[in-house]
């Protein structure tokens, strides 16, 4: 028998109200508060720490975790929370810029391929290719070892303009072909078809019906980026590519917190958890996002 | 429909969202004899195709039954039996869907997709690929040595229904259920089909539930007919007579709303509004808000479906309407 | 005769790749295909995938470039670059109601846009306009400020009509405009398009595979098959007194509500509808008829005449045999 219990048919659950609640909220609602508490902490970072990431106390190295020093102290004694905390402006910063650079280059890129001239997709596509052939790790050490750490530009800091570039160089090309693809999927949708027939100029029909049809999946990738962003930046400056030594950046944390692991692990631990917590929060913004999108 | 023994008998049907509870089929009941034709018909969301794929617990995970039993007879004169869907699956029902392409597993030959079934039933692999063969040949793909061999790709919308078929037929099922399988073919594709699942229907004695939301399709094949509507069976009875005496105003309203191919062209009638969302009913008979015969008593409950003739069942206060050309 | 759209010996070839070759081939989606559409007429075009009905469509619309032959309106060639204007003239209704309509903006704004673009009324004339337009075609006005995933698939489809006739065409070409919708959506939208051809002297090209619902909308007909039309004439003699055996297959096999399914059937029709590659020589129904000789494999049949009716068949009947035409076009 197949008779399962039967349940009460209740009144209509899903009144019009609740079904204004589209898939994919839950994800973004809990990504959102986890990025934004990150971002908060980097905004108000001298009020929640002693403000000052570069102060040493020799005398004090390596202390437990206690109440002056919630993380306890490095090796030369400077705060692991504040330098923790200082982090986030250099790692976010470098990997948001790092991600949004390329994702509206490679972007703008990718719609012009997907939408001119057989010789102009060639040209990109082939170019791409070749991007894409590079073996990406050593070509972006070599490049930013070859650039130099500099002295910053504006309101960056010393080796982070070439993190920039190295970034830039490599994902435009994600973006290009994700929106060469929709642009391309975009432009032969019907509405497409009836907008030129109805005598829309050409820019019209490319601004206000082509790109805001194909750009949901980069704007889904662009998260994704910025999460990945933060694992490279970390992995660099922890293989001493990057920023600088001594400034305060979970990947460098790790790498001077190595020595110690066995005694002071939380050294590791904590820039560990933060990227891992800022990745995942990035992640389920986009993967919210996504439902949105579909749904 | 000379013999009457019955292949499935299903009973009081339900199916709903597994959160929430809207209820998408409510209390559907129906039944097929050996060599008999059920059609199913009904607009989108009527509940007809999750209605079929419930006989073999095909729904999609979100939905769950919430009640109802099958009974169904393996073999002939052995009389039916309590079963639960799964059990039925490649064991006595079979079914064919719309869409034959995301049906066929594009990396096997027609062959081996086609001999499956009696490898499954315990044949040697070099007498199920006989046997493949023959399904071919009965199914009318026309050379089977070399279709055999070919990918479900290269063969054409048609062909690849046929082979549908032939894998349906292949487990020797004794119903089989037939998901709109017609509606992405061409007119005489179509009619080949068509055709085809008559010919099988009267050769093998199969049992067939055939759900279409043409009811010009379903007049061709079925006996008899169940029309739906917002989850429910609001009319059943042997075809050309509910055809021809419709007497739910909603059958009645789909029929004068179709196109006609004879006569002198003719304005179609139209339903005003249209169907109620799932979890959204209207209180009362579903139909009421858009039925031109509406009166107070249908707002209060809604009908069940009642005998009203031999073999005819309507759900609707208003009956028996005898006069079929009664204006509103 | 006041010929509105002239379609004159229109082919469109594409090169496609088979199994077969490596070489490509030519795919003749439309090959030498004349119509004309008369004022407020509404003409039916018929036939099963592949025999370039779409194809035929994107031609008129100007959204397919033929390969060879002339698209008139009014008498005037319509080039292969449009003006603004008389791409204005002939609007079109697509088929898949979801992919018709941009899910990310109101109807109102896409509507807007459009009476915008061609400076068709003054900005404070507006909103009645849109509201007229949504009377035209039967929806409530709150639909304006609908989006499109908020409308059922008929709904959608009267919008579509709406956006058509926002910009005022004369032409409204609708390619299986009521296919994708269930039968009581697919009424109302047939009969909004049969009223509003009796209102505002629309013409409509009424493309679909449904033969009842030509039957019911239009007043001429034409049966294409294999790219080419292979028989043309009013309704009523296409209906009743079809002469090409593709027509009658056409006919025999549509499933019709009121045929006993106890009634003998003549043997369906065998084969499958192709496109029309460089393979088949002579008439392209030749593989499929059931009448074939082997006069059909030398040259694609002229068509015989009998008044405004059209046959390409030689076996089209003789005491309908009006004047042959002497070339073997189309």
């Amino acid at each position: 028998m197949i008779d399962t219990p039967v349940i009460e048919d209740a009144a209509p659950s899903t009144t019009p109200s609740r079904r204004l609640r589209r898939r994919g909220d839950g994800k973004l609602a809990v990504g959102a508060v986890i990025v934004g508490l990150f971002v908060l902490a980097a905004l108000f970072a001298p009020l929640i720490t002693s403000g000052h990431p570069a102060e040493q106390d020799l005398l004090n190295r390596l202390a437990p975790p206690s109440r002056a020093h919630v993380l306890g102290t490095d090796q030369l004694g400077r705060d692991e929370w504040t330098r923790l905390v200082y982090a986030i402006r250099i790692d976010l910063r470098v990997a948001v810029l790092g991600s949004l650079i390329p994702a509206v280059l490679g972007s703008l890129i990718g719609i012009a391929a997907g939408l001119g001239s057989k010789w102009l997709d060639a040209a990109i596509m082939r170019t791409s290719d070749i991007v894409v052939s590079l073996p990406l790790f050593i070509f972006f050490i070599a490049l930013v070892g070859l650039l130099g750490p500099g002295t910053g530009f504006l309101f960056l800091g010393p080796g982070e303009l070439p993190l920039i570039i190295g970034f830039t160089v490599i994902s435009w090309v994600v973006y290009a072909r994700l929106l060469r693809s929709e642009v391309r999927r975009v432009r032969s949708m019907d509405y497409i078809r009836a907008a030129r027939l109805g005598g829309l100029p050409r820019r019209r029909v490319i601004a206000w019906h082509i790109v805001p049809n194909a750009i949901g999946q980069s704007i889904v990738y662009f998260f994704v980026d910025v999460g990945l962003a933060v694992v490279a930046i970390s992995t660099l400056s922890f293989l001493g590519v990057g920023i600088p030594v001594g400034t305060p950046e979970w990947g460098s944390m790790i790498q001077s917190g190595r020595g110690v692991i066995q005694t002071n692990w939380w050294l590791i631990a904590a820039p560990g958890a933060a990227i891992a917590l800022i990745g995942m929060g990035l992640a389920l913004i986009g993967d919210g996002l996504d439902d949105r999108i579909k749904s | 429909m000379t013999r009457t023994e019955r292949v499935i008998e299903i009973e009081n049907l339900s199916i709903a969202a597994a959160q929430g509870g809207v209820t998408l089929v409510d209390d559907v009941s129906l039944h097929v004899d050996a060599g008999g034709c059920l059609g199913i018909v009904g607009e989108s969301g009527s509940g007809k195709s999750l209605t079929l794929r419930s006989v073999l617990g095909l729904l999609p995970p979100a939905l769950k039954q919430t009640r109802g039993s099958t009974r169904f007879q393996r073999r002939a004169g052995e009389g039916l039996r309590s079963v639960a869907p799964r059990e039925l699956r490649g064991h006595g029902v079979s079914m064919i869907f719309q869409e034959p392409m995301s049906s066929l597993n594009p990396t096997m030959r027609i062959g081996d997709l086609v001999a499956a079934g009696p490898r499954a039933l315990g044949m040697s692999r070099r007498a199920a690929a006989d046997r493949a063969l023959q399904l071919l040949a009965e199914v009318g793909v026309p050379h089977p040595e070399q279709r055999a061999r070919a990918w479900p790709h290269q063969l054409s919308g048609g062909q690849r229904q046929r082979v549908m078929i032939a894998m349906a037929l292949s487990v020797e099922p004794s119903l089989l259920l037939c998901d709109e399988p017609t509606t992405a073919l061409d007119t005489t594709v179509q009619d080949q089909i068509l055709t085809l699942v008559e010919r099988l229907r009267a050769e093998r004695g199969l049992a067939l539930i055939f759900v279409s939301h043409d009811l010009s399709v379903i007049s061709r094949i079925a006996g008899r007919t169940a029309v739906m509507y917002a989850g429910r069976i609001v009319e059943q009875g042997p075809t050309h007579d509910l055809v021809d005496n419709p007497n739910h105003p909603y059958t009645r309203a789909l029929i004068d709303s179709m196109p006609q191919l004879h006569g002198p062209p003719t304005r179609l009638k139209t339903i005003s509004g249209s169907p109620p969302t799932a979890g959204l009913l209207p209180p009362g008979c579903r139909f009421a808000p858009r039925c031109p015969y509406v009166a107070d008593v249908c707002l209060e409950a809604d009908p069940p479906l009642l005998a009203i003739g031999p073999h005819r069942d309507t759900a609707c206060v208003r009956q028996p309407v005898t006069n079929a050309g009664e204006q509103p | 005769m006041s010929a509105l759209v002239e379609l004159d010996d229109i082919a469109v070839h594409f090169k496609v790749r088979t199994h077969r070759s490596v070489l490509p081939t030519t795919l003749r989606a439309v090959d030498g295909v004349s119509l004309t559409v008369e004022r407020s007429e509404c003409l039916g075009v018929v036939g099963e995938s592949g025999c370039g009905k779409s194809t035929l469509a994107g031609v008129l619309v100007g959204l397919t470039e033929p390969t060879a032959g002339q698209v008139r309106y009014d008498g005037q060639d319509m080039g292969v670059r449009r003006s603004k204007e008389l791409r204005r003239r002939i609007q079109m209704v697509f088929q898949d109601p979801v992919a018709s309509l941009n899910p990310r903006r109101r109807v109102r704004s896409v509507l807007a846009e459009l009476i915008d673009c061609h400076d068709l009324v003054p900005d404070a004339g507006m909103t009645s306009a849109l509201n007229s337009l949504m009377e035209m075609v039967n929806l409530p006005t709150r639909v304006l400020d609908a989006r499109p995933r908020e409308l059922s698939g008929g709904q959608r489809q009267r919008v579509a009509i709406a956006r058509a006739l926002a910009v005022r065409p004369d032409v409204l070409v609708a390619d299986e405009a009521v296919s994708a919708l269930d039968v009581s959506a697919q009424a109302t939208v047939v009969n909004l398009l049969a009223d509003l051809r009796a209102e505002l002297g629309l013409t409509i090209v009424f493309i679909s595979h449904d033969l009842g619902i030509i039957r019911t909308l239009c007043d001429r007909v034409a049966v294409m098959y294999a790219g080419r039309v292979v028989e043309e004439g009013t309704a009523d003699t296409i209906f009743t007194g079809a002469q090409h055996p593709y027509t009658q297959a056409l006919l025999r096999a549509a499933p019709d509500l009121r045929r006993r399914s106890t009634e003998p059937r003549p043997p369906a029709l065998e084969g499958e509808p192709s496109g029309a590659l460089d393979l088949i020589t002579g008439c392209p129904f030749r593989p499929r008829c059931p009448e074939a000789e082997a006069a059909c494999a030398k040259a694609p049949p002229p068509f015989i005449h009998d008044g405004s009716h059209r046959t390409a068949c030689i076996h089209a009947s003789s005491s309908h045999r009006a004047t042959a035409d002497t070339t073997p076009r189309n």
